[in-house]
């Protein structure tokens, strides 16, 4: 046998033509799928083979910086390091052991970064941040040792700064990691930081600049092979305030130990020169991002140290609302300056005796001997025949219950009663009785320290109707954009009216029998208005508040302004439980102003 | 008589540059177009210098092969086969486990997969009962080639290498086929594998490996499994894809490149060379694979004996099942199995193989028949 046998010889030929078309139809299939991937879907492959290696990354722009008004930095940004894992980048066995070492040697429980990792269904390739602000120690670690954390990466970035801690903690706010709900509605990303409160929040647009990115070529491990394209960030513009650091320094010493507020406003212009809320926390817990312990702790405190008592503190304002009564009279023509009355030391109204709050009385007043000696009976008098209607009007003329409109989150309003209020919203006609309450600044009436302020700024300053406000100039690269004052008016008041009620308020403090003589300063003329805020209300007959508790103790009050020929500084003091204003708050705007004047600049 | 004289001279003496140029052209431009691309694939480093070592060890053993009369080898075929399934058989002992598998023999510095020398072994040996069956095959003489693939299939299956025992019965299957099978015992036995395959293939799939399983339902739908055993697939598909017409250019291909390729200068050396190369280099390379099995089935045809004869087409045919199958597994047109691409992929033993059967090819044309 063999191939010399010619039949044999041409079946096997065949067989191989056979083999040569099998194989010619296999490589024609091939070239077939060939062209399919490379001809037909080829532009899609090509997109998708740039996609898998290109990769966007965010650059987190800096934080603009907060000065106070004569450029001492309040916050500021430090390098630190921030540590990322980008979940795209974790293998199939990869989770379990950077879980195991995250929790071995960064102290990040699993739970925790498990559910961080649920959470964020959407972009695999987006960076979540892991843990801020790296210790010496840690950063070393999982630097040298990246095997044991796959899929992570370090960042340096600038970290939120406060150097004087707690001062000022409550108008400059803090800072939060961004949540759900502005991730979808504006352009921030997962693990941004944003202002939560005070001046961090309200200038968030400002300070936050415009964030940035890199565009990477990335290997199949994740590795950043080559820089592709990039577009820097722009920085957030820097913030200068209104506030003067020293004054806030003395304003926060002064409430050290006591739960209450203190504000101080450039009465001409409505610049806030100190802001300060006691008890108050450290913002920079919050930068590391705090845990829920530190926030309950925080949250839960019976102080309630998160609260800014100077625009969220509600309080009736007490004897210091006499200065809008009487203005109120001496504007509806109820009562003119020389006119009298009788102080017995209560007055009998509706079957019962409205006190006043000197045992004895205060004989025969004037309207200037009632704000110096703040006589509750001859304002009694003059509520009355004013009616809560006309000592509304003024009261909100001069910004009471109301928001002042300062460029700070979350103010509160307040009240300031009037009989259409009281009949829309408890559906009962105004009783006579509570004008009298309302008169002396008791009843339904609720205001906030900055409000107190501002009213006392009003009258003081001529009559000019101003904004109160923290912020004094945006510096962007060099340029200032300052502060713009819109809205500045007269208030339709006489201007004698308010000499006047100037010339009382210096008397309450300069003379001797003045409620308010704890604030003299000697050399310079000082005016203030004491206050004493009822916690509750008070039967007529019970006795005399010194002895009560400290939790029951009424309320002190104090505004002041100086010097009263051209005011340039206008304080409201409130000491809560403090007792009478003329002897726990009044001393604490006399430092106050001292502070402010015998430095002897002011400003401007 | 003079010409009978003059014919036999030619047998006995072999001129050695009487070579199947077409043949040996073709495996040269494979060879280069291999090199290039396997440099790509690997940055010029430690892989490349070895493939271009392996290369030359290659053309010397094919040389020296080529020089060979095919008597000899159809002589001691069987102990040749022997000697090939005790090594696949040591494997087992003191193999290397790599990827779930054991392939691998350590002879000093040098790693060699026996399944490899194992597909030409069972060339030479089945050749041999080619040609002493007596006319086509029918039912009753299938036995034959069966017990010789046997242990064989049943060593390389259980290592696990699925692709290479599909190899080995794949070849078998083929060679039979040449040799001729009734019409019957042709339609009886394809009968006969799709009842096993209906009954036994649920059996066999309990019997896969977890990988296994993976590969085989990726390549049914690779997008659903692209977080798996897809990905290969899918990566493969996109660097084939994204070379587009032209390709990228050489060192261009970013997915080989960036390491998104998996096995890049192995089994999926094809997929570096086509993002490099375009839809015009891919024609060009599968048609010089074609004309590498052309050319090889066209010496088979001039073969002096039926042993040379079936020895060449069982080579052709290695040839052509490798590199079908696994341009066809890059492409996703086949499952994901570890098949190496001739000449191309990275690997000495599948490279010297590929050179002995160019051997033997170039030994038959060397004693062919006018």
């Amino acid at each position: 046998m063999g191939i010399d046998d010619g039949k044999e010889l041409v079946r096997l030929k065949k067989r191989s033509l056979y083999l040569k078309r099998v194989l010619l139809l296999l490589v024609l299939v091939l070239l077939a799928k060939a062209f399919y991937l490379q001809v037909v879907r080829g532009e899609y492959y090509r997109w998708r083979a740039r996609n898998i290696c290109l990769r966007r990354y965010q650059v987190r722009a800096p934080r603009g910086r907060i000065y106070d008004r004569k450029g001492r930095p309040l916050a500021i940004n430090r390098p630190s390091f921030n540590f990322y894992v980008i979940p795209g980048y974790l293998g199939k066995g990869d989770k379990p052991l950077l879980l195991e070492n995250l929790s071995k040697y960064l102290g990040l429980s699993k739970v925790e970064v498990e559910a961080k990792l649920a959470k964020n269904k959407g972009d695999r390739w987006t960076p979540l941040i892991l843990k801020r602000d790296l210790s010496q120690g840690e950063l070393a670690l999982v630097e040298e040792r990246d095997w044991l954390f796959p899929g992570t990466m370090v960042v340096a970035e600038g970290k939120r700064c406060y150097p004087h801690g707690p001062l000022a903690a409550h108008l400059l706010g803090y800072m939060g990691e961004v949540g759900e709900k502005e991730l979808r509605s504006d352009d921030y990303y997962p693990g941004d930081m944003v202002g939560r409160s005070g001046v961090e929040k309200e200038y968030e647009g400002v300070l936050r600049g415009t964030p940035g990115w890199e565009q990477w070529e990335v290997d199949a491990h994740g590795k950043k092979r080559r820089l592709k394209d990039s577009s820097r960030p722009v920085p957030g513009d820097d913030i200068y305030l209104t506030l003067d650091l020293d004054l806030q320094e003395v304003a926060e010493g002064l409430l050290k130990g006591k739960q209450g507020a203190i504000v101080a406003m450039d009465p001409r212009t409505g610049e806030i020169l100190a802001m300060a809320s006691s008890p108050s926390f450290d913002p920079n817990m919050f930068v590391k991002g705090i845990s829920p312990k530190e926030w309950e702790a925080l949250s839960q405190n019976k102080f309630h140290p998160l609260q800014d008592r100077c625009i969220q503190g509600l309080y009736p304002a007490g004897s210091v609302f006499k200065i809008v009564v009487a203005l109120a009279g001496l504007e509806e023509g109820k009562v003119k300056p020389k006119d009298e009355f009788f102080c017995p030391g209560g007055y009998p109204f509706g079957g019962r005796v409205y006190r006043c709050w000197k045992e004895g009385g205060h004989g025969h007043v004037d309207l200037r001997r009632a704000i110096v000696e703040s006589c509750d009976v001859y304002f009694y008098n003059l509520g009355h025949e004013l009616g809560v209607d006309a000592i509304h009007k003024y009261g909100d003329l001069l910004g009471l219950g109301k928001r002042t409109g300062i460029d700070l989150p979350h103010e509160k309003g307040g009240l300031l009663p009037s009989s259409r209020w009281k009949r829309k919203t408890l559906g009962e006609v105004w009783y006579p009785g509570e004008t009298l309450s309302l008169a002396i600044g008791q009843g339904y009436l609720q205001v906030t320290p900055l409000q107190l302020d501002l009213m006392l700024s009003q009258v003081v300053n001529g009559g000019w109707k101003i904004r109160p406000h923290v912020l004094l100039k945006v510096v962007k690269g060099g340029k200032e954009r300052p502060w713009k004052d819109r809205g500045r008016r007269k208030l339709p008041f006489k201007r004698w009216h308010l000499t006047f009620l100037k010339d009382a308020l210096e008397g309450a403090v300069e003379d001797p029998h003045g409620t308010g003589r704890a604030a003299r300063i000697p050399g310079v003329t000082v005016g203030g208005k004491t206050g004493t805020a009822q916690v509750v209300a008070m039967k007529e007959d019970e006795g005399r508040k010194e002895e009560l508790p400290s939790l029951w103790r009424e309320h002190a009050w104090f505004v002041a302004f100086a010097p009263v020929e051209d005011p340039k500084i206008a304080v409201a003091v409130l000491v809560e439980h403090g007792g009478h204003g003329g002897s726990a708050a009044a001393p604490l705007a006399r430092e106050m102003i001292k502070a402010y004047l015998k430095r002897g600049d002011g400003h401007g | 008589m003079a010409r009978a004289m003059a014919r036999k001279r030619r047998i006995a003496g072999v001129k050695f540059w009487d070579l199947p140029l077409p043949f040996v052209l073709t495996l040269f431009f494979i060879t280069v177009a291999g090199l290039i691309t396997l440099y790509s694939a690997t940055g010029g480093k430690g892989h490349f210098q070895r493939q271009l070592i392996w290369n030359f060890v290659g053309l010397a053993s094919m040389f020296a092969l080529s020089l060979l009369d095919l008597k000899k080898v159809e002589r001691y075929c069987h102990f040749i086969y022997l000697g090939a399934l005790v090594l696949l058989a040591t494997v087992f002992v003191v193999g290397r486990v790599t990827m779930g598998a054991q392939r691998w023999l350590s002879l000093g510095p040098v790693k060699v997969q026996p399944s490899e020398l194992a597909k030409l072994a069972l060339v030479l040996a089945l050749a041999r009962v080619l040609v002493h069956q007596k006319g086509s095959f029918s039912l009753k003489d299938l036995w034959k080639p069966a017990v010789l693939v046997m242990p064989a299939f049943v060593l390389t299956l259980t290592q696990p290498d699925l692709g290479t025992a599909m190899i080995l019965l794949a070849l078998s299957g083929t060679l039979v086929l040449v040799k001729g099978m009734g019409r019957r015992t042709f339609v009886t036995l394809m009968a006969l594998f799709f009842a096993v395959g209906v009954l036994g293939g649920p059996f066999v799939w309990g019997h896969l490996k977890g990988y296994q399983k993976r590969r085989i339902l990726a390549f049914i739908n690779p997008q659903a499994m692209a977080k798996d055993a897809g990905y290969h697939v899918l990566q493969s598909q996109t660097a084939i894809g994204s070379g587009r017409i032209w390709g990228k250019g050489f060192l261009r291909g970013s997915q080989a490149r960036l390491d998104f390729l998996p096995e890049e200068h192995t089994d999926f050396i094809f997929s570096v060379f086509a993002e490099e190369r375009g839809f015009v280099g891919v024609v060009i390379l599968l048609g010089l694979y074609f004309f590498l099995v052309f050319f090889a089935l066209s010496v088979a045809v001039e073969a002096r004996d039926a042993y040379s004869f079936y020895v060449v087409v069982g080579v052709a045919t290695i040839y052509a099942l490798h590199f079908v199958i696994n341009v066809g597994m890059t492409m996703g047109l086949l499952p994901v199995v570890g098949v190496p691409l001739p000449l191309m992929s990275y690997g000495g033993s599948s490279l010297i193989t590929t050179y002995l059967g160019a051997g033997l090819v170039m030994a038959t044309h060397r004693r062919r028949t006018g």
